[in-house]
């Protein structure tokens, strides 16, 4: 967003500055943070737990997040999965065919410092944060999807505190229980979750 | 004052299907070449428009641009060097292209020249942008059903022996395209691909 | 359109009289902002149904929150709003591959093919203030369906201009294999679409929709051309589906294979222009079925009044929006249709929709030319001719 960066130094300036732009941050930051569209890749077990959160009893489209096949159209990249040294530079051109602003979560113990791969996997890159810079972090191997739903809730409240122009702020790290970040339930039990039997 | 905007449109138009053609012979990648056509053909289509023959404006698009030019980008596309930019766009007999452009250019002005121009009668009827008729130009000439009671009346032979004549022609290319049969090929040459 | 916007504004300022290019500003005007109102709606109608059907619930937290407690219906109001905001602000990326002439093209292209073709659909008439009753369109073209079908093929130019333009594989393909679906499919829409023609004897939609109006031998319930041209209705439907690159004719998307198809190189704002064009040209295939299988802004054997008198209230050009009301539900009702197939149906493979288009379509809509054919000649000698 080269404009984007550019005109909150010149607004900020101004007296009462900060006042015009607090509205406008929070404009652009709550579009953002309602409208994550992650991209549709995955590179191990964790992609199972990830198409679970998309399909029916979790459902990613609550809140707002739909998939993209391609990096040029998408905002959030959940690396779901461990991430091998001959995928990271795949990976890594991914990240970087995506536009700003862009945004990453680490999905499970893999990408977030090798996992069960940390002592001998001679293959395996030891934490995603070596290459793309992360936003959220998800403990688990792999993450339960209420887990996931957890992150991205947790990215959307990091996205939040978003200012134009300044740097973002350190990584949140999910623990693998449940923490502090909730779903609101959105309508009747007997309309939310399908209930399987067995 | 009535503003009429029909010759400020007419020299646009006039521009515009110049200006491409130019661009389709002197465009440096052949997509490009097919895109300035489309310009010119629409170009076209907008000056039957300001003659007021929609329909012949509107199967002009159809046709032309719909079909004709869309199987020309394709044939473009199966081309080898379809990204490449350096096409030579210069013709290697600029003298012999002069003359014949020249001939050409004689021959047009000559049929121009002699030609009476016959106009409808009813002319002043539609500068079309009065703002009480507006743009309905639909009662003044029924140009579709006057076609149609055209070809279907005094124009029936040459219609049909028009459509005759595609048809020839249409079975003379698949005669000449299609594969010559062999021996051991028992289909002849229109065998079903399946997948 | 011009008609009534003068008599309006004569009505509103007593006697003035508006210059000539006003009606055409004013109608761009708001063509443009029922595109982008329309496509937001549908859009987010889409994903609700899309959720209904997939025994999901669909966007619910954008928005206010208290809404959504409510039902699945009544969240998730805000979630197109936010996305095309979203796509406004995110970055503009050219690749530096590209063709940067054809890249930049493609967008305003389909996005011209979509705006234009609303100019001779008809949504509605009225008697006020007029002579005669007269259509409400922005234009109601002598050769409207011929001007439709026409402009509908530019959309065929952008993409196959995106597609070569991103000089990428899968655009490429997605490209040419949108254009080959669009160009074989157009051809058993148009002979789907003659049978009205022959029955109504114009082309301008306007006409049509009268003629619907008046009935088929003298009978108005058989008047909607659904009845006697039901296999073209048909046919047009799944022409229509076809035309518009949805699922289950969505190979040029086909995401498993192509990645986005012609989109794939395409970011935030020219992507918004694709997607609001796909949404726009589904709902132009809505309303040109509504207009000519479902008896457009008419009811069978109901003519609304001129204008409304209520006693403490007088509501003038009320026929105009009871038309209105009329068309938007029939059309609606049809998009509805169209997202029903679409969740409902898998992909087609790319033979099989050739096969399906070219040896199956074009003879049943040759068949239903022939019927309708016969109809109206039937309509001719005995009921005397059609009022088109």
């Amino acid at each position: 967003m080269g404009l984007m960066d550019r005109i909150p130094a010149y607004v900020d300036r101004l007296p009462g500055g900060s006042v015009v732009m607090a509205p406008v941050d929070w404009a652009i930051n709550e579009v953002q943070a309602s409208s994550m569209w992650y991209m549709l890749f995955g590179l191990a077990c964790c992609a199972i737990e990830l198409m679970a959160t998309g399909a029916a009893r979790y459902d990613f489209d609550r809140l707002g997040m739909i998939f993209r096949a391609t990096p040029r159209q998408s905002d959030l990249m959940i690396v779901a999965g461990t991430l091998t040294l001959k995928m990271a530079p795949r990976v890594k051109l991914l990240h970087e065919q995506m536009a700003e602003p862009r945004y990453v979560i680490a999905m499970g113990g893999c990408t977030t410092y090798g996992g069960p791969f940390y002592h001998d996997g001679y293959s395996v890159l030891k934490g995603v944060d070596k290459i793309i810079p992360v936003d959220v972090f998800i403990a688990g191997c792999p993450p339960r999807p209420e887990a996931l739903l957890n992150g991205c809730l947790a990215m959307q409240e990091k996205i939040r505190r978003n200012k134009l122009g300044q740097p973002r702020g350190p990584a949140i790290h999910i623990p693998p229980t449940a923490g502090r970040f909730s779903i609101p339930s959105g309508s009747p039990p007997s309309e939310r979750d399908p209930q399987i039997p067995g | 004052m009535i503003f009429d905007p029909n010759p400020v449109a007419f020299w646009l138009l006039a521009a515009m299907v110049t200006g491409c053609a130019l661009a389709v012979i002197r465009a440096h990648k052949l997509y490009h070449a097919g895109l300035a056509l489309v310009g010119t053909l629409f170009g076209v289509a907008g000056l039957y428009g300001l003659l007021q023959v929609w329909f012949l404006a509107g199967v002009q698009v159809l046709v032309y641009v719909g079909a004709i030019v869309i199987l020309l980008l394709f044939a473009i596309m199966l081309t080898h060097h379809m990204m490449t930019p350096n096409l030579k766009t210069l013709s290697t007999q600029p003298w012999t292209a002069a003359a014949m452009c020249l001939m050409l250019l004689a021959v047009l002005l000559g049929g121009i020249l002699s030609s009476t121009w016959q106009t409808a009668p009813d002319t002043t009827v539609y500068p079309t942008w009065t703002s009480q008729s507006g743009f309905q130009v639909a009662e003044a000439i029924p140009s579709v059903k006057a076609l149609g009671f055209r070809l279907l009346d005094p124009f029936t032979l040459p219609f049909e022996m028009v459509s005759v004549l595609i048809l020839v022609a249409m079975i003379a290319a698949l005669a000449v395209a299609r594969k010559p049969p062999t021996p051991e090929d028992p289909a002849e040459g229109c065998e079903e691909v399946v997948p | 359109m011009e008609p009534i916007f003068e008599q309006f504004v004569r009505d509103l300022t007593g006697g003035f009289q508006i210059p000539f290019w006003a009606p055409m500003l004013v109608s761009l005007g708001l063509v443009l902002a029922f595109i982008a109102l329309n496509a937001m709606f549908m859009i987010w109608l889409e994903r609700k149904i899309c959720g209904r059907i997939q025994r999901r619930l669909g966007p619910m937290l954008t928005g206010p929150k208290a809404w959504a407690r409510f039902s699945m219906w009544t969240g998730g109001w805000f979630q197109t709003p936010c996305d095309s905001v979203k796509l406004l602000l995110k970055e503009d990326i050219v690749p530096a591959q590209v063709d940067r002439f054809g890249f930049m093209l493609a967008p305003v292209l389909i996005f011209m093919a979509a705006l234009a073709v609303y100019v001779p659909l008809p949504i509605s008439s009225t008697a006020h203030g007029q002579p005669s009753p007269i259509v409400v369109a922005v234009a109601d073209l002598d050769i409207g369906l011929l001007y439709v079908v026409a402009i509908t093929t530019l959309t065929i130019l952008a993409i196959l201009t995106a597609g070569w333009a991103s000089n990428n594989k899968y655009s490429l393909l997605g490209g040419m294999r949108a254009g080959v679906q669009i160009l074989s499919y157009e051809i058993p829409m148009l002979f789907a679409l003659m049978g009205p023609m022959v029955l109504a004897g114009s082309l301008s939609l306007g006409d049509l929709v009268l003629v619907q109006h008046a009935g088929l031998f003298g009978v108005p319930f058989l008047g909607w051309f659904l009845v006697p041209s039901f296999l073209g209705a048909v046919v047009y439907l799944i022409c229509a589906v076809a035309e518009t690159n949805r699922p289950p004719f969505d190979m040029p998307e086909a995401e498993q294979e192509l990645v986005a198809g012609f989109s794939t190189e395409y970011t935030a704002m020219r992507f918004a222009m694709f997607y609001l064009a796909e949404f726009s040209n589904t709902f132009v295939v809505c309303m040109i079925f509504t207009a000519v299988f479902l008896g457009g802004w008419t009811l069978p054997g109901f003519v609304p009044p001129g204008s409304l008198n209520l006693g403490f209230f007088h509501l003038p050009y009320f026929d105009l929006l009871a038309g209105m009301a009329i068309f938007f539900a029939k059309a609606y009702a049809v998009v509805l249709l169209l997202m029903w197939i679409r969740w409902t149906f898998p992909r087609l493979r790319p033979d099989h929709l050739m096969t399906f288009g070219w040896k199956f379509l074009l003879p049943l809509s040759f068949l239903n030319l022939l019927i309708c054919t016969v109809l109206a000649a039937v309509q001719q000698i005995y009921f005397g001719g059609n009022p088109g």
